[in-house]
């Protein structure tokens, strides 16, 4: 079953088409990345995508929702990370947690046990108490993806969600991305990495706006004459 | 020569910045002068049109031809007869008059004592413009009294006065807002933008990437400093130009002394926005600090809006050191009295020591923290 | 309900966390409060000089009643007018009176000799009035003491016949001593609420806009308008009780009172806050950092806090800029302060402004909510 679909759906600022006429699907329970350059138009499709942005032409619909008509519905069944890992500064670690909790419409008792439930998963117990401008980047990540999860969202939107990590924070945090697709949330994610495309269960190449390449990392792979996704890439720009 | 060829290039790349800022350009280039008409015009403290009522006890032609010379004067305006005493109050209070003229029966021109002069009730909670209308009042009263006696060939015992207003004999209006203003446009331009342009630098992390060239603070903080008093420059001409044309005001010592004393002030001003972006963190401290160490003490304190003479004996010594005490004297002297800078030497050394002091402060604390992360 | 309390609490975690801001909301006002009134204590003295070409007992009664005079600070002698007019050229003195040969002896006579001559400063119109006015009224009055037994002689005698002029008689209401004080103390009250509403919200907004706050909110259930009622309303209450400070502040060190119902001062300004963060809600919707939205609330600060008669009063000011009053929420909150606490009005008598107060916030809120919902990406 397709969670997302979108039909020739463009964004254009001015002369500028920042998406042009991208028509994808996801399905339920699936990792999707979205690999391009940067101004490809990655973070305007995710935009389009959890309503927060109107589309210039075209149509799209989230959980069975319309991105257009049925933005509000849309985005109080999505998480969502922002690629400037966008937090509450002078808040603690759970006190961010509460608020976006509150906001989804959870009480104490629920914001409460689902706490419980993450703190271990995440490994955030430690750090619960501390200013969100005191953590290191690689915990602010984390704690932008927890407060995108926190909800128990069934769609997820993630904008470049290791960007700036170590390696070993990378793999962490790829581990709760599969735990959380595990648990059958789709995931829509966008990356700078090559590497980290053979994660996805499927990929969707962008560029100038545009789709260049859509399917399996594998199928991808052998279009490029089994000389790597990077290959495929740079042939895409080129 | 390496030297100006850096702070060249960053004064382009400064000069770029701010041109396609189209929000920065309207407040750089086109709210000064703006500020200057507008408020040139609309800033007036004589009023005029006061509205007042009469209880005119009198009734006669006498106490007639009185309330018609009052509302014929540019000064006053007729608004309504009133019956009893006790609607004196109520009217001031709650009405739309200023003033309340009670002629008492027995008025006359020719016998004014303290039984037959008219009582004048004014709303006094702005004690600027009741002073203002009194003074009105009074003139009015004495003017139609002294041709009441001429008339009737009665010498008053009033001494007569020879009066001349000197270096403004027709009492210009615009003479009181116009140097003021052009405080606040320096202000603005040469304090406020440039600390905001260099805070903006710092927060966005390209301070650090100057930092790390070869390009010293020095030459940072010149070639940042240049295009600002270019803008300043031009607007010195602007006001110039207007104030002749539009009010009237033109410098009665030297114009180029008029450039020089703008200048000079400029770079004060300068030297204080340096200062204040090397120390604060945020822009909002940036603003607040502005405004409270330069824009409060220089628009309340400096002689704009109310005379140094007014202030506490406390106070007054503080209100001198001010800069904008030392421009509005100098401005007065060199634009209206016809002085020279030299004339003006304790205000002159006063803002070079200030400026000075703060140049070497601002350049201690832009070294020290330019390159800190905000 | 819930989420509305959540985001209060945000807020306020938001701010009692931030010192610098906490400190620079509470001690700014009482910094403006305790310092700006001490320019206000209009202690005039003048400084004047006299070129005395009579010297007689008449011309130095002058003098000696201007030395000993209270509005006088210093009161010099020159031997000529050009040396008199050299020191008002650098700013010594302010007045020159000129007292010209035979004053004494043509006193009261006929045909009247030479008129004193006074020269005044003018570089300050007002103050040249000021000068003049008390200058005049001094030597009125010592004319007078000097000369009280040749008017009772002629009166006598019948010819030619003459008056002892008078003036009118002069009552100051609600402020007898011409005070300074209260009434500007009013107006930077005022001035204070104006600069802390306008600046709060909006540089709250802005700095989550910046940061991308704003843009993670968006993509949550959170209704947007919602969210801004939210802060707008904490806003307020932060607002209250800078005035409650600010007032508690006047009371304590000026011992200026409310003299009207303070319950109803503190309802206006409840009504005035609804402009002022409307205002500043509006620059922040408008521009997309701070730099923009500092530059574009001076432009606005500044022109509505000089047009709204803080400065100047209503009368002085030409006819096309009184008419900018209808649209200024500072002139309303001015004309409003100033009648409940100068003069003790009651609400009935100023319902007007507080509508007008109240309206203009509307039309600043519609287009605020207007300019978003034509371009969300602005929040």
């Amino acid at each position: 079953m397709n969670v997302i679909y979108t039909d020739r759906l463009s964004k254009h600022f001015g002369s500028l088409k920042a998406v042009d006429q991208v028509s994808i699907s996801v399905r339920q329970g699936e990792i999707m990345g979205l690999l391009g350059a940067n101004g490809a138009g990655k973070t305007t499709l995710i935009k389009m995508l959890c309503g927060m942005l109107p589309p210039t032409e075209g149509t799209g619909a989230v959980a069975g929702y319309d991105i257009v008509g049925q933005a509000t519905s849309i985005r109080h069944r999505i998480g969502y990370m922002n690629q400037s890992v966008s937090l509450l500064e002078n808040l603690r670690v759970s006190e961010n947690i509460e608020f976006y909790g509150k906001i989804y419409g959870m009480n104490k008792r629920e914001i409460a046990a689902r706490w419980e439930e993450l703190e271990d998963l995440f490994k955030m117990g430690a750090h619960r108490h501390k200013l969100a401008s005191e953590l290191s980047s690689g915990w602010r990540q984390m704690l932008a993806f927890v407060i995108a999860v926190f909800h128990n969202p069934k769609t997820l939107f993630l904008d470049e969600p290791t960007s700036g990590l170590d390696p070993l924070s990378r793999f962490e945090m790829w581990e709760q991305i599969y735990r959380t697709a595990y648990q059958g949330t789709t995931i829509i994610m966008s990356t700078h990495y090559l590497s980290e495309a053979w994660y996805c269960d499927r990929l969707i190449m962008m560029e100038n706006g545009r789709v260049t390449a859509e399917g399996s990392p594998e199928h991808l792979n052998e279009i490029s004459g089994k000389q790597g996704l990077g290959q495929l890439f740079l042939m895409q720009q080129k | 020569m390496r030297y100006i060829h850096t702070i060249k290039h960053i004064a382009i790349k400064e000069t770029l910045s701010i041109f396609r800022d189209r929000l920065s350009l309207v407040i750089l280039l086109i709210l000064p002068p703006v500020i200057l008409v507008i408020f040139g015009y609309a800033l007036r403290f004589d009023p005029e049109d006061v509205n007042f009522a009469v209880l005119d006890r009198d009734n006669t032609p006498e106490s007639m031809e009185f309330i018609a010379h009052l509302d014929n004067s540019p000064s006053f305006r007729f608004d309504a007869y009133l019956e009893r005493e006790e609607e004196i109050l109520p009217s001031l209070t709650y009405g739309k008059q200023k003033v309340v003229v009670v002629i008492p029966e027995g008025f006359s021109l020719s016998l004014l004592n303290r039984e037959t002069a008219p009582d004048i009730f004014i709303d006094a909670t702005d004690p600027m413009a009741s002073g203002s209308i009194g003074y009105n009042l009074q003139q009015l009263l004495h003017q139609q009294m002294e041709d009441h006696l001429k008339k009737h060939g009665i010498q008053s015992n009033r001494p007569s006065f020879n009066v001349s207003f000197l270096f403004n004999p027709d009492l210009k209006p615009e003479v009181i807002p116009i140097p003021g203003l052009i405080m606040i446009v320096f202000i603005l331009i040469s304090a406020l933008m440039l600390s905001l342009s260099m805070h903006r630098e710092k927060e966005k992390g390209t301070s650090r990437m100057l930092m790390l060239t070869p390009a010293g603070i020095s030459e940072v903080i010149a070639g940042k400093v240049v295009p600002f008093l270019v803008i300043c420059l031009f607007h010195i001409t602007t006001i110039w130009l207007l104030s002749g044309w539009l009010f009237n005001i033109h410098v009665a010592g030297s114009d180029a002394m008029f450039f020089l004393m703008c200048l000079l002030f400029i770079l004060n001003f300068i030297a204080y926005g340096l200062l204040i972006s090397a120390f604060i963190r945020t822009e909002l401290e940036l603003l607040l600090a502005c405004w409270f160490f330069l824009f409060v003490p220089n628009m309340f304190f400096s002689g704009f809006l109310f005379p140094i003479s007014t202030m506490s004996p406390l106070i007054q010594p503080f209100a001198e050191l001010i800069p904008g005490t030392s421009f509005m004297e100098t401005y007065r002297g060199v634009v209206l009295r016809g002085t020279s800078l030299t004339d003006h030497w304790a205000e002159l050394i006063n803002i070079l020591l200030q400026t000075t002091v703060a140049c070497i402060l601002a350049i201690w604390g832009l070294k020290r923290n330019y390159l800190r992360k905000t | 309900m819930k989420i509305l309390a959540a985001i209060l609490w945000k807020e306020f975690l938001q701010l009692v966390r931030n010192k610098e801001l906490l400190i620079l909301l509470f001690a700014c006002p009482v910094s403006i409060l305790g310092i700006v009134p001490f320019a206000l204590e209009n202690n005039t003295r003048i400084n004047a000089g006299i070129v005395d070409y009579d010297r007689t007992p008449v011309s130095r009664s002058y003098a000696a009643m201007m030395v000993h005079s209270p509005e006088f600070a210093e009161v010099r002698h020159f031997p000529t007018i050009e040396s008199a007019e050299r020191s008002v050229k650098l700013g010594q003195t302010k007045v020159i009176l000129v007292i010209p040969p035979d004053h004494e002896r043509k006193l009261n006579r006929f045909p009247p000799g030479d008129p004193l001559n006074l020269a005044i400063e003018a570089t300050h119109p007002k103050k040249a009035q000021h000068l003049l006015a008390t200058t005049a009224s001094l030597l009125t009055e010592a004319h007078r003491a000097g000369s009280q037994h040749e008017v009772e002689a002629y009166q006598k005698v019948g010819s030619p016949h003459k008056v002892e002029a008078h003036q009118a008689n002069i009552h100051n209401l609600f402020n007898p001593e011409a005070s300074y004080q209260y009434y500007y103390l009013v107006s930077l009250l005022v001035l204070v609420q104006t600069i802390i509403g306008c600046c709060l919200l909006n540089h709250n907004i802005i700095s989550e806009k910046e940061k991308g706050v704003l843009a993670q909110f968006n993509s949550t259930s959170l209704n947007r308008y919602l969210y801004i009622a939210g802060k707008g309303l904490f806003a307020m209450f932060v607002y209250l009780a800078i005035t409650l400070v600010s007032l508690t502040f006047c009371r304590l060190v000026y011992g200026m009172t409310v003299q009207g119902n303070p319950e109803e001062y503190l309802l206006v300004t409840i009504l005035f806050s609804f402009p002022m963060l409307s205002l500043g809600y509006l620059a922040a919707v408008l521009t997309k950092n701070q730099v923009q939205t500092i530059y574009l609330l001076i432009l606005l600060l500044l022109t509505m806090i000089l047009m709204s008669t803080m400065f100047t009063s209503l009368d002085s000011m030409p006819e096309w800029a009184r008419l900018t009053r209808f649209f200024n929420p500072v002139y309303y909150m001015l004309d409003i302060s100033r009648l409940i606490i100068l003069k003790g009005v009651q609400m009935k008598h100023f319902i007007t402004q507080a509508v007008m107060m109240t309206a203009t916030g509307l039309m600043l809120s519609a287009a605020a909510v207007l300019i978003m919902r034509k371009s969300p990406e602005r929040w």
